[in-house]
């Protein structure tokens, strides 16, 4: 079997480089992407976990339901960005200083 | 048993009924509105029964302790909603979603103090925190808007990334979701435990906007539309709190993790540099939005002091807090939708144009920065007294210091609302449910300041239940 | 239920004003319920029980037990004096009335909320209740020289906040510490005044809580060096505001130090007494040298209070009957004689637009009532016999005699710095040749008049016959000093 600490490892790259994308892009639909990065390496250590405890299928709910909340996200978070083109004509993030950041 | 889960469910289905208005009229700006003060009455009144239940459906709990935060949300929920009313009635598109919005985040918000169990609390607060996203959003047109809609969404989008890493973390190392389990298994052995607890407070400081994860605030709070602005400062501050009290004191109470000394740090940092901030400040908003990420300061003393009073003092907090909040920013509703402006000249002469709502905003100001006997020094005495009782000195030193200094910015304010005189201010008409909605907030502030007494008696009661 | 009176008719005088709306209704239901105040504290007077020493007219009730914070007023031969001083200028402040129309309403309701405060800090024995009352006083007062100030009223009211805010939240400290060593003691939450007092405190924690009250009090009496938001407020306040404040704020200062500090630490009072009193002879000497320099009217007579309240200081510091009933005694004739010299200099402003003693001269040819007022106010001022003045600071100087021997003597040249400066400026500004460039309209008019008059009478009638006053504050000191362990 393989141990649990390589699933951690993969899971705490991906998480990384979640941040890494949210935090140095200027896209934000790549922003977006690197938030759904970060979620789904939770989702990786909630399944690999999973297999450990008795009661595992907790974890396995739990990833569900952040699947489903992620799409939600991604949703709001898409429409919001189609408002920003509209009325900014861009979606360089570098452009909404409006509000000082 | 079930019928614990009612209010939420009317809430709900009149969240269903308010869209389900714009399908036959777009215009109407009203009748959404009406039928969600029925939904948040009825759901009021339904939970006062349920006063002294304390039962299980599922993994949905409820007891005193969600009693009494729940009767908060929902007179945080009513009060907005009777502040958006004048705010939205000359939007140029439907309403119906914005006060369906606002009910489902109210939802979100009152199964989180339900919730003992992490994927009930994550499903909960992302309901109450996708909501908000798009209340921030809402104004389509408005750039301002968007743009505070795009850094809400970001960063809580990003802080739930955090979070829920630190949550698989921690149920890796429990195997458990259940927040009384965890805090019996987990303990210091392990070095993850750090990271996982450090991604928590990370990631629910983005949440209540604790410093360094405050820089979404102020942008946020002055972008956003003015009512949602409330609720976010009222209703998304007090749920964050209360998140972390549930996590942090219900599951990591025994955890032999000294946590205490981090959140004191972190609530040394985050009221001086909020008070400190908001004196530049000329708009209203951001003063306030900075105002808020100090008193977010104020409350996580209490958490770090760790003792009943401690934890009873910061729901106090919470609870003078939005409703001194609510009501100011529903003051700045009324200047922003009259078109008089938000920042501080702007409020010059309110007393001529709205003495009612100037004396108002006057005594939140006051109550704001603690003077006697209004809501806010109640507040802050229980706080730094349960800091003292921890022997946290310093702590409470500070922020008494800090709380001197947010004298001047609040001063400021009443400055301009009672001193300068335009020349041509002239008396501007008070629009009923906004002024309601302010009268509510100002006599919750003076009731709560002339006899505290019932209301600390009721939440540390609420707090001796959940503290194992 | 008579002290609770005299505050309900001052927040009547209070909301009624505001709730009119009406700027000519509003100052007559300040007048009317200021008088109500007046006559019901003059009944306080006519009940109050001069044989017995402690306190009276108790009025007491729970408020917030959880803290045992209560409402607990109650007067004794100190404050009841200053209760009536309060009543009074409240009284005089809305006869003598604003500098200019506008938003008159406001004006009146925030001199009696002003009055309000003060009364209720005078009276509470919890010291919770006293900090509210205290905090108050604060807000009005701000307003009231935000508001209806001179030119620089931002800075000035500012100043003002800050300087006394800082000092309040040094003070409640010092209460909380209190009330939580009496929890230690005694085990029960308290915030009496009463209970305090049995409190046994280590020296050391005792000195430092001292030094705190006695710093809060200072800021508001004030003494060298937390004078400095005085002059400028008082410029800048409008008359009536003055008259309050020198009045009655100023008093709050004195009424605490006495009351609070010297009551819980009366050893830690005597190890002090030498720097307190070279602290006060300090004040008197610089509020006397200061004045002397000053060209407008307002801040000579602003630096003479803080040469005035150093007596008090002095007073606070020898504690001994005779000092410390001189000290009571003083407060009350400053509390009338420096108001009625602020109505002068803003009666002086209405008709001749200035108060610039360099601009003024021989005022007294166009405004010869004014004048004989002014005359007759300053000597009160220098403390000429058979004004109250005299009698309170010579009896403050006798007592201080008592207790500091060749110390106290060092004030006499101040009271010579006295008298210079106030004849100066009258010579300058009030007699000699009439200065052609000044524009004077007409002479004091009925209200003026009836404001000052009051006081003025008032001046000389406890010059002449003290006894009344002092019989009352007698009781207290006596009493006082046994209580703390003899001379």
């Amino acid at each position: 079997m393989i141990p649990v600490s390589l699933f951690v490892i993969l899971s705490a790259a991906l998480f990384a480089t979640g941040i890494f994308g949210v935090s140095t892009k200027r896209n934000p639909i790549v922003m977006l992407m690197g938030i759904e990065v970060m979620l789904n390496s939770a989702n990786i250590n909630f399944i690999a976990f999973s297999r450990y405890y008795a009661d595992g299928y907790i974890a396995q709910i739990f990833a569900m339901f952040i699947i489903v909340v992620a799409a939600a996200e991604a949703a709001i978070g898409l429409a919001i960005i189609v408002r920003l083109f509209r009325n900014f004509g861009t979606v360089n993030i570098d452009v909404f200083s409006r509000l000082r950041w | 048993m079930i019928e614990i889960v009612f209010p939420e469910a009317v809430i709900s289905l009149f969240a269903f009924l308010a869209v389900f208005t714009t399908v036959f009229s777009k215009e109407d700006k009203d009748m959404p509105a009406y039928l969600s003060l029925a939904g948040i009455i009825l759901a009021l009144i339904y939970l006062w029964t349920l006063k002294d239940v304390s039962s299980q459906f599922f993994t949905f709990v409820f007891d005193y302790y969600a009693w009494v935060m729940k009767l908060i949300f929902l007179s945080v929920a009513f009060l907005v909603v009777l502040i958006s009313m004048n705010y939205l009635r000359d939007y140029d598109d439907s309403v119906g979603e914005f006060y369906a919005l606002i009910l489902i985040a109210t939802v979100g918000m009152m199964v989180v103090v339900s919730a003992r169990e992490l994927i009930t609390l994550y499903v909960a607060f992302e309901t109450a925190s996708l909501s908000s996203y798009a209340l921030a959003a809402y104004f389509r047109k408005d750039k301002m808007s968007n743009e505070a809609g795009f850094k809400y969404l970001f960063f809580g989008a990003f802080s739930s990334g955090l979070i829920l890493y630190g949550l698989s973390l921690i149920y890796g190392l429990t195997g458990t979701t259940e927040l009384t389990a965890i805090s019996k298994i987990l303990s210091i052995d392990n070095p993850l435990v750090f990271l996982a607890l450090g991604m928590l407070i990370a990631g629910f400081g983005y949440k209540i906007s604790a410093v360094p994860f405050h820089q979404w605030t102020p942008d946020v709070y002055q972008g956003a539309p003015t009512s949602v602005t409330a609720f976010l400062s009222a209703g998304s501050k007090a749920m964050g709190l209360a998140i972390f009290i549930q996590v942090f004191v219900i599951g990591l109470y025994s955890a032999n993790v000294d946590w205490k000394m981090v959140i004191a740090f972190v609530a040394i940092l985050t009221m001086t540099l909020g008070n400190i901030v908001a004196l530049w400040q000329q708009n209203v908003k951001r003063m306030l939005a900075y105002s808020s990420i100090a008193h977010a300061g104020y409350a996580m003393i209490g958490l770090a002091a760790l003792s009943p009073l401690g934890v009873a003092a910061s729901l106090f907090h919470i609870l003078t807090h939005a409703l001194m909040k609510a009501g100011a920013f529903g003051v700045l509703a009324f200047t922003a939708f009259k078109g008089i402006g938000e920042t501080v000249e702007d409020l010059g002469g309110l007393w001529k144009k709205a003495p009612i709502l100037a004396l108002a905003m006057t005594i939140f100001m006051f109550s704001l920065a603690g003077f006697p006997p209004l809501g806010g020094f109640w507040s802050k005495y229980w706080l730094f007294t349960s800091a003292v009782g921890s022997g946290l000195w310093l702590l409470a030193l500070i922020g008494v210091i800090n709380s001197v200094i947010s004298v001047f910015y609040y001063a400021r304010v009443i400055r301009a609302i009672y001193v300068i005189e335009p020349p041509k201010a002239v008396r501007i008409g008070q629009p009923v449910e906004l002024t309601l909605a302010v009268v509510v907030c100002l006599i919750g502030v003076l009731v709560i300041g002339f006899y505290p007494q019932p209301f600390i008696e009721a939440l540390l009661n609420a707090v001796n239940l959940i503290l194992p | 239920m008579i002290l609770s009176l005299i505050l309900l008719f001052l927040l009547l005088g209070t909301v009624l004003p505001w709730l009119s709306r009406n700027d000519r209704a509003g100052r007559y239901l300040a007048i009317f319920f200021a008088l109500l105040s007046l006559a019901a504290s003059l009944y306080a007077y006519a009940i109050f029980d001069f044989s017995n020493t402690g306190f009276q007219l108790e009025e007491k009730a729970e408020w917030i037990p959880a803290l045992g914070i209560s409402y607990h007023l109650a007067v004794d031969g100190l404050s009841l004096p200053l209760v009536i001083l309060t009543a009074l200028l409240a009284l005089a402040s809305c006869i003598y009335g604003t500098d200019e129309a506008r938003r008159d309403y406001q004006f009146y309701g925030l001199l009696n909320l002003t009055c309000l405060g003060t009364a209720g800090v005078f009276m509470a024995l919890d010291l919770f209740l006293f900090f509210v009352f205290w905090e108050v006083v604060l807000i009005p007062m701000y307003f009231l020289i935000a508001i209806f100030g001179g030119p620089r009223k931002t800075y000035a009211s500012f100043k003002f906040i800050v300087y006394t805010h800082v000092g309040s939240v040094i003070m409640i400290l010092a209460f909380f510490v209190l009330h939580y060593m009496y929890l230690e003691q005694f085990g029960v939450r308290t915030f009496d005044f009463l209970d305090f007092a049995k409190l046994s405190v280590e020296p050391k924690i005792a000195s430092v809580l001292f030094i705190a009250l006695v710093f809060g009090f200072m800021v508001k009496i004030p003494v060298v060096p937390f004078h400095t938001w005085l002059p400028a407020a008082h410029v800048e306040a409008p008359t009536s505001g003055s008259v309050l404040l020198a009045g009655i704020l100023l008093k709050m200062g004195g009424y605490g130090l006495l009351r609070v500090p010297l009551t819980f630490f009366p050893e830690i009072a005597r190890d002090f007494a030498i720097p307190l009193a070279i602290i006060a002879i300090i004040s008197i000497f610089y509020g006397a040298f200061a004045a002397m320099a000053q060209e407008d009217y307002k801040s000579l007579i602003a630096l003479s209070s803080v040469s005035h309240m150093g007596y008090v200081l002095l007073g606070a510091a020898a504690l001994t009957p005779a000092a410390l009933t001189g000290a009571a005694f003083q407060m009350f004739a400053h509390g009338t004689v420096s108001p009625l010299l602020f109505m002068m200099a803003g009666s002086l402003h209405h008709k001749a637009g200035t108060r610039l003693i360099p601009q003024l001269g021989g005022v007294a040819h166009k405004m010869p009532v004014w004048a004989v007022f002014m005359v007759a106010a300053s000597l009160a001022g220098l403390g000429l016999p058979f004004t109250s003045s005299f009698v309170a600071e010579f009896t403050v100087l006798i007592g201080s005699l008592e207790a500091f021997n060749v110390l106290a003597l060092f004030v006499f040249p101040a009271a010579i710095a006295t008298a210079g400066y106030l004849l100066y400026a009258l010579r300058r500004a009030v007699f000699g040749p009439f200065n052609t460039n000044l524009h004077i309209h007409g002479d004091l008019n009925t209200q003026e008049f009836a404001a000052m008059f009051i006081l003025l009478i008032l001046t000389i009638a406890l010059g002449v016959y003290p006894r009344p006053l002092l019989d009352m504050i007698d009781a207290y000191s006596v009493y006082f000093v046994g209580l703390i362990g003899g001379v």
